[in-house]
């Protein structure tokens, strides 16, 4: 479907508050300024100097890149990280994410801070809903290295396997890091299942949980999505939202978009059952390319669909920046021997796209409220499904900066599936096929779903 | 670099059972 086209430049009704709204102010605990400052404060207080390079050089939106470098620049950044946004906001953004891929990494290892737990007994505990649980109740090992989470409601810790949060620790490399941990189980098959998501660093502690949170559910949005497309024998009911209604902001960036991918990019609403807004930026696959998309999950709509497509921005900018660091692209050669999760993995909407409904682009109810009542309003949304957030704070900084980690014990993330990692749903998206299969029962679950309070 | 677990496979085999492409 080809997307309508707007004289933009005429369009000059862009407001200050909208733009505020739209880029996500009322997710950021300090001004631009404030948050430029603190970020760069926690590089110098970890010993380390940031190289900064504007990737889409001169655009807006556009996608920056940071380093964070502890010797020469010749010898490499010791982690680095992408921001996307307005230039500034994209500038401050990689900084944060370099300074929280650092303190979630090897280099912050702590092998005191863990807990051996029998990985049969996780199994057997809230992450018995976690979609790896069937490959740690057959665990052998008995000193799984945990991190203890706290519940956002308060109660007993949780044990949380370090491996689902921390994909480097099950490396061949990090087998040393395992034996100073006295770990003895055997990650081969797990480290399918692991991955960052549900990390943030922020300029204060609530800043960073909102934004784990939201990522949590907005990786949980896209799997499901996944689930239904492909693993359903009814096609999924796609919700496209007509670029035509869209605020001049983010009509912008869906230009910008469209110019910098060559394809048509779809935004759709793929909202889940947990009820926090949550847009997808999509562009189909080709014969040589794969599909390209980017997602943002915020209880602003605005901002969710803002951070969708400047995600999508980012991803293909991304894709001729060369610098360390950057994550590999996605390899589906390995799904080749399982066609189901291999049409997963190639993500073509092509055909649902064409049977999508359009909507109009969804309007707020109301301001957003403050972070920490969006946090409660988002945590509160969770514990009314019987799904508890947990928490764990990786470092806090003198400076303000802090890096956590959340899970929703689950969520999904199946999402893995599109970088070409073997994985299988857990069972809330098994219940989703069964469910599809089963109207009376697809009317039922929706019931679960309610408005989230604006204020 | 990898493959279904037994335990991985029975999941998807259950998935896909309606009479669905074939599960190797």
């Amino acid at each position: 479907m080809p997307t309508a086209r707007r004289d933009l430049d005429s369009e000059a009704r862009r407001t200050a508050w909208e733009d505020a709204v739209l880029t996500g102010a009322h997710e950021r605990a300090v001004p631009p300024a404030e948050a430029a400052r603190r970020v760069a404060a926690a590089s110098a207080a970890l010993g380390l100097r940031a190289e900064l390079v504007d990737v889409g050089e001169g655009r807006d939106p556009t996608a920056w890149w940071c380093g964070l470098l502890a010797g020469t620049a010749e010898a490499g950044p010791v982690a680095s990280g992408m921001g996307k946004g307005h230039p500034e906001q994209a500038r401050v953004g990689a900084g944060f994410e370099a300074v929280e891929h650092y303190l979630t990494g090897p280099a912050a290892f702590d092998p005191a801070a863990l807990t051996p737990v029998a990985p049969a007994r996780v199994a057997a505990g809230p992450l018995r809903a976690e979609s790896c649980a069937p490959l740690l109740a057959r665990m052998p090992g008995s000193r799984m290295a945990c991190l203890r989470y706290r519940a956002f409601g308060g109660g007993a810790a949780l044990p949380v396997p370090l491996f689902l949060s921390a994909p480097w620790y099950t490396e061949t490399g990090a087998a040393g890091l395992r034996d100073l941990a006295g770990d003895d189980c055997d990650y081969t098959h797990l480290m399918r299942y692991a991955c960052n998501s549900g990390s943030a660093a922020g300029a204060d502690a609530a800043e960073a949980l909102l934004h784990a949170l939201n990522e949590a559910i907005e990786r949980d949005a896209l799997s499901l999505l996944l689930v239904r497309a492909f693993l359903c024998r009814a096609g999924p009911a796609l919700r496209l939202i007509d670029p035509a209604t869209l605020p001049y902001g983010l009509a912008r960036a869906h230009a910008t978009a469209e110019d910098l991918t060559g394809s048509p990019v779809y935004l759709l609403d793929i909202t889940s059952d947990v009820a926090v807004p949550t847009t997808l930026a999509y562009t189909a696959p080709a014969a040589r390319r794969p599909h390209r998309r980017g997602s943002g999950t915020s209880l602003s709509p605005g901002h969710a669909a803002w951070r969708a497509l400047t995600e999508l921005v980012q991803t293909t900018l991304g894709e001729t920046w060369s610098r360390p660091a950057v994550p590999p692209r996605a390899d589906l050669a390995g799904l080749a021997a399982y066609p189901a999760l291999r049409a997963c993995g190639r993500f073509d909407l092509t055909g649902p796209l064409r049977a999508a409904r359009p909507v109009p682009f969804p309007q707020a109810a109301g301001p957003p409220p403050p972070i920490r009542a969006q946090i409660r309003a988002v945590v509160a949304t969770l514990a009314a499904q019987g799904r508890p957030a947990y928490r764990r704070t990786v470092r806090a900084l003198p400076c303000g900066v802090t890096a956590v980690h959340v899970i929703v014990p689950g969520l999904e993330r199946f999402m893995l599936v599109t970088d070409g990692n073997l994985v299988v749903p857990g069972p809330r998206g098994r219940a989703v096929v069964s469910v599809a299969e089963d109207p009376g029962r697809f009317l039922n679950a929706r019931r679960v779903s309610r408005p989230i309070p604006s204020r | 670099d990898q493959h279904l677990t037994q335990a991985e496979i029975d999941i998807m085999a259950d998935l896909l059972a309606a009479p669905r492409e074939p599960v190797p």
